[in-house]
């Protein structure tokens, strides 16, 4: 039973997004169990497409490209919405979340979101040359350091830590949609984000720090899906979960970065 | 060094815990050979209706509506709102103290 008494009523939270057993209804009982190295594998796989994808969209910049890049970056967002769901404060699930299709929806989101990745990298690279080197050992680093902090217990994803990286979370997303809002009226960008001050830098830290935490929710869902013997695409589901917060955790320290190297 | 970290299983430490993050159900079977082998389109299942038996016709101005037991409660705990509200205004300072900035730049 959990120690956390007051968060027994968290737990028994009508928002599906951040409840316990989050995977319950979807947890089938498949013929084949997940394992630890079929989720290790499968992420090796997605990462080889992002960056084979990224490698395509930073070498071969023409026009057709960009469109090719354009579908893709759209590809897979609808990849990851059909596969994640989407759910919204005070409305529930718009689209519920559909694991088992992560399968067919992870590779999609790889080689769509390796466009992306590929084109910006470009961008960053072009202004401050070696950055890109310094982003992607940084992130591997990061997650290296926070999976061995996990797996010897260091840090232990409780109800508690669950609730406060959620809202930390959250506050990101809407932070990122208010300046999209901000930016589509008035033509500017949230000073905070493009700022190369304190509070710039220190705002892209906190985010860095948030996408590192989130890290450690994805590993405990991978080994606590190998531990349980959940289905089969609970190891594909993982690897996608993971390959998406590297993305995020990798463009986070591009910026971080970038402001860096801009003072 | 990180897929040769990720190969290991997570130390006794972490997976011994009474306060782990049950994401699979607690005590959930998950392999149980007398279940049909996929049950993943329960994920959009419709939530099952509940119906009183016809020959206790209860008075409806009374009593209110049941709720099955199997529909998800649509309450969201007043913990998680006081963590979005933290969120909020923390984020509200940082946006004011940004065009406070960017207005004396």
């Amino acid at each position: 039973m959990s120690r956390h008494a007051a968060l027994d009523t968290f737990g028994r939270s009508g928002n599906p997004l951040i409840r316990s057993n989050a995977f319950d209804s979807t947890a089938a009982f498949g013929d084949e169990k997940m394992t630890l190295q079929g989720a290790v594998n499968k992420t090796s796989m997605l990462l080889a497409m992002t960056v084979l994808t990224a490698g395509l969209s930073w070498n071969i910049q023409t026009p057709v490209m960009g469109l090719i890049s354009m579908l893709g970056i759209g590809a897979a967002l609808i990849a990851a919405i059909t596969t994640f769901g989407f759910y919204f404060f005070f409305v529930g699930w718009i689209l519920k979340p559909r694991p088992h299709l992560a399968p067919k929806t992870a590779p999609i989101y790889a080689l769509g979101m390796g466009f992306a990745v590929g084109l910006i990298s470009q961008t960053f690279e072009a202004q401050f040359p070696g950055i890109v080197l310094e982003a992607v050992s940084l992130t591997f680093f990061v997650a290296a350091s926070m999976l061995l902090a996990y797996k010897t217990g260091i840090i232990k994803p409780d109800r508690n830590f669950l609730l406060m990286l959620f809202a930390a979370t959250m506050g990101v997303v809407l932070t990122y949609l208010a300046n999209l809002i901000y930016t589509l009226v008035t033509g500017n960008v949230f000073f905070v984000l493009t700022d190369n001050g304190w509070m710039g830098i220190g705002f892209s830290l906190l985010v860095v720090a948030i996408a590192a935490l989130n890290l450690v929710l994805d590993f405990d869902i991978i080994e606590q899906g190998a531990e349980r013997g959940a289905p089969k695409y609970i190891e594909w589901f993982g690897a996608m979960a993971l390959v998406m917060t590297l993305i995020w955790l990798y463009m986070e320290i591009l910026r971080l970065l970038a402001k860096l190297r801009s003072r | 060094m990180f897929f040769y970290l990720f190969r290991f299983k997570a130390s006794t430490k972490q997976t011994d815990r009474d306060d782990r993050i049950d994401w699979y159900g607690a005590g959930s079977k998950v392999h149980d050979p007398k279940v049909p082998a996929d049950q993943s389109s329960d994920v959009d299942k419709p939530v099952p209706e509940m119906h009183e038996p016809e020959d206790r016709a209860p008075d409806r101005s009374v009593r209110p509506q049941a709720i099955p037991s199997s529909a998800p409660v649509q309450e969201s705990s007043p913990r998680i709102y006081k963590w979005l509200i933290a969120v909020a205004v923390v984020l509200i300072v940082v946006v004011l103290l940004s065009f406070y900035e960017s207005t004396n730049a």
